[in-house]
């Protein structure tokens, strides 16, 4: 038998509903510009019904769950491009580093202090018996080597700024790792109610996602909510349990580079910025400094090896013009600079003989490099040619890694991000449902009235 | 595909920026003149213009020397012009030496005459150009020939600086060419048959003096021996000066030629630059309007 009081508790469970409704409401709204908040919705459902003849007779609704917009396919999609565009990010940014220091082409490069420094061998041998070819000989020579160790200083400094940022990386991981742990645990316990913890799925998702622009991540979660998260499939979260990161400082190559280590073992991300820091920082960088080195080598001793042949305006024979091995150590010679007569011009000793100086100056010519196929500006054109193509090829990439992103980016904002317009609609609904109900709730008590007054009772 | 309200403004944000950035490198590529404002916007370009360059400077290198040369050359010719003329003058006195008409007496003065054309023979021996003795070899800072006098201050002789007179002294005037410009004294003062124009002129000179007009006559066909050393001398020096023109104008038109295909490569294009930038301000302009509008339009001014 029904009876007024289910009218009133249909109203109120209308009431309720609404008012729920419109909290959710208020929810997405205030959380429009929240990055990483999927939007919330109410999942309605009609409550138990009584059985009764005729009937059943529905009792009303129930809020069935807050249900929360998020696609996790999409969402992995997203993480792995997360991780391509931070690669290809992180390696334009450290190509585009060192073009900048390059200063090509210009007439104020390294290029233009090679060209420099053999003209002045020939006006040497033009003059080979006055001062001042020789001191602009020695001034050209410097400049050279100055443009040479700048160059080599430059990409030693590039190495140091990878290494501060895989150290501070491995921090950021082994920090949000922390809090993914901890996020799991309080996840699991607010669902052991068989209710979903949107607002905390929402935060490690967004951990989830930082952690992607760094590295490659795979994830697994299990039946408890509990999400383990792995870097090139080896475990870094697993419940509450993290593994940490640490890092190594070794030296390779004549650099010290900073390797991250997995429970003693080096680790590179196949992906994300570390992926493109390291790959710079252990290919290329040193591949660029070894060209410069052989290049600097080659010049010491091609110039050497005829200066020791030739005289001095002082007689004297033997003397290296360059000291040092390499980019980093050429210098001119102590001996040349403080006694510009050393500077060998001559080949039989004559003060007017400056053929010395004139084959010195033919080395630019001479195919020195590349076993005997490419002269020094070829060598150093095709290196110069290298870092570019290397840097285009890089932010071509990153411009349609972006693209990609972007379309899923939009994609995952469809699905998961609040429209306030739709907000605004929804709220009128639950605005009238609300009224609805109230009135349902006020007419039920007007029965009330109605039926207290039969039986003489006045309210 | 449902639209959040991020999404929207997202979008516009993105496309503005993009806009921006079209503009931003318009205007860099503008203003610096250079549409190659690092490697990687034109690799391949930026290895051939590294070469070009190093090419137009080692070519003005090449002109420097050639300029040097023609210098030294003309110093030279000058200096090979002025024996040529003392030697001529000689000969015209030698003829008059000669003559019966002569007395003893005027055979003093010619004497004289010839001696004044020896010093002047000997100074432009020891010519310079810019400093550096021209006939003397490498031996550049050091003159070659000293003379030794009597008491009177007459040149009795000659001597040649031993050392690098026959010297060579070459200018690179490309990249696989060097050219000999310096006359060695030793071709253009030494005679076939032995001995020198200096001992021509001093015989010639003594003979007039000890009125010996047998002597003068020996010392005419001298003369003419030392005027043809000399005058081979000159041709060698002419044909040189020739061929390094030739050179200096070979490397300015291919200067030229260079400059024009480092600038295709390297500099803006500032007409077509221009357009664009324009373009893109139209684009960047309806993106900011159209963007501010949709943005405004929210279910809200309805209510």
């Amino acid at each position: 038998m029904i009876g007024l009081s289910d009218i009133l508790n249909s109203g109120k469970s209308g009431l309720f509903a609404s008012q729920y409704g419109l909290s959710v409401i208020a929810n997405n709204i205030a959380n429009v510009n929240t990055p990483g908040y999927s939007r919330q919705s109410l999942v309605l459902e009609t409550d138990t019904p009584m059985n009764v003849v005729p009937g059943p007779l529905g009792t009303g609704v129930r809020v069935d769950e807050i249900q929360r917009a998020s696609d996790q396919i999409i969402e992995a999609q997203l993480r792995n491009q997360l991780s391509l565009v931070g690669q290809w990010d992180k390696s334009n940014t450290l190509l585009q580093g060192i073009e900048s220091v390059l200063n090509e082409p210009s007439t104020t490069g390294l290029s233009q202090a090679l060209s420099d420094f053999f003209n002045a061998w020939s006006d040497v041998s033009n003059n080979p018996d006055s001062t001042s070819p020789r001191m602009e000989l020695v001034q050209k020579a410097q400049a050279l080597a100055g443009d040479f160790q700048g160059l080599k200083t430059q990409l030693q400094t590039s190495i140091s700024s990878v290494n501060d940022e895989v150290s501070a990386d491995v921090n950021t991981i082994n920090t949000k790792a922390g809090q993914i742990a901890q996020l799991n645990s309080q996840i699991v316990q607010a669902e052991t109610n068989g209710q979903k913890a949107n607002d905390l799925r929402d935060k490690r998702d967004t951990l989830v996602e930082d952690l992607s622009k760094l590295a490659n991540i795979q994830t697994v979660e299990s039946n408890d909510g509990s999400l383990a998260v792995y870097i090139n499939y080896k475990v870094i979260v697993n419940g509450t349990n993290t593994v940490a990161l640490s890092t190594q400082t070794v030296n390779r190559g004549g650099s010290q580079m900073t390797d991250i280590l997995y429970n003693g073992d080096t680790l590179i991300p196949q992906s994300g910025e570390l992926q493109g820091a390291l790959n710079i920082r252990n290919e290329k960088i040193p591949e660029y400094m070894s060209k410069l080195d052989t290049l600097a080598d080659s010049i010491i001793t091609g110039v050497n090896n005829l200066h020791r042949n030739g005289y001095g305006l002082d007689g004297s024979t033997g003397n290296d013009f360059f000291s040092g091995t390499n980019a980093s150590s050429i210098s001119v010679n102590t001996v040349i600079t403080s006694n510009l007569s050393e500077i060998a011009a001559s080949t039989k000793g004559p003060s007017g003989d400056g053929s010395n100086a004139l084959q010195i100056s033919n080395l630019a010519n001479s195919f020195t490099m590349d076993n005997g196929k490419s002269t020094f500006t070829d060598f150093y054109g095709n290196t110069i040619s290298d870092i570019g193509s290397a840097s285009a090829t890089s932010s071509t990439t990153l411009d349609n890694e972006n693209t990609l992103l972007a379309q899923l980016q939009r994609q995952k904002s469809s699905i998961s991000a609040v429209s306030l317009d739709e907000e605004y609609t929804n709220m009128i609904n639950y605005q009238q449902s609300y009224q609805a109900a109230a009135k349902v709730i006020t007419m039920a008590n007007s029965l009330y009235a109605t039926m207290m007054g039969m039986v003489g009772v006045t309210v | 595909m449902r639209i959040s309200t991020n999404l929207l403004s997202n979008n516009i944000l993105s496309y503005i920026q993009q806009d921006e950035r079209n503009i931003f490198w318009n205007n860099q590529r503008i203003s610096s003149t250079k549409k190659i404002l690092q490697p990687s916007d034109n690799p391949l370009g930026t290895d051939e213009a590294i070469k070009i360059q190093n090419s137009i400077s080692v070519n003005d290198q090449y002109e420097t020397n050639c300029k040097d040369a023609i210098s030294w050359l003309n110093s030279s010719e000058n200096a090979t012009n002025n024996l040529l003329e003392s030697l001529t003058g000689a000969y015209t006195i030698a003829t008059q030496g000669t003559s019966s008409i002569s007395s003893a007496g005027d055979r003093q003065t010619m004497g004289n005459e010839v001696n004044q054309l020896l010093e002047d023979f000997f100074s432009n021996a020891n010519s310079q150009d810019k400093g550096k003795y021209i006939f003397g070899g490498t031996q550049t800072l050091s003159s070659p020939y000293t003379a030794v006098r009597n008491a009177n201050g007459q040149i009795t002789a000659v001597n040649t600086n031993p050392n690098s007179i026959d010297g060579i002294i070459d200018r690179q005037i490309s990249s696989n060419e060097t050219i000999q410009i310096n006359t060695s004294g030793d071709d253009i003062f030494q005679l076939t048959g032995g001995g020198s124009s200096f001992q021509v002129l001093i015989n010639l000179r003594d003979a007039l003096y000890s009125n010996d007009t047998a002597a003068v006559t020996t010392a005419m066909t001298q003369i003419e021996e030392a005027q043809k050393s000399l005058d081979n001398g000159l041709a060698t020096i002419g044909a040189r000066e020739s061929t390094i023109n030739s050179h200096i104008s070979n490397i300015d038109q291919l200067q030229i030629t260079r400059k024009a295909s480092l600038s295709n490569i390297e500099d803006t294009d500032v007409t077509a630059e221009a357009a664009d930038l324009q373009r893109n301000e139209l684009a960047l302009e309806a993106a900011l309007q159209t963007g501010t509008k949709i943005m405004q339009l929210s279910i809200v001014n309805f209510i």
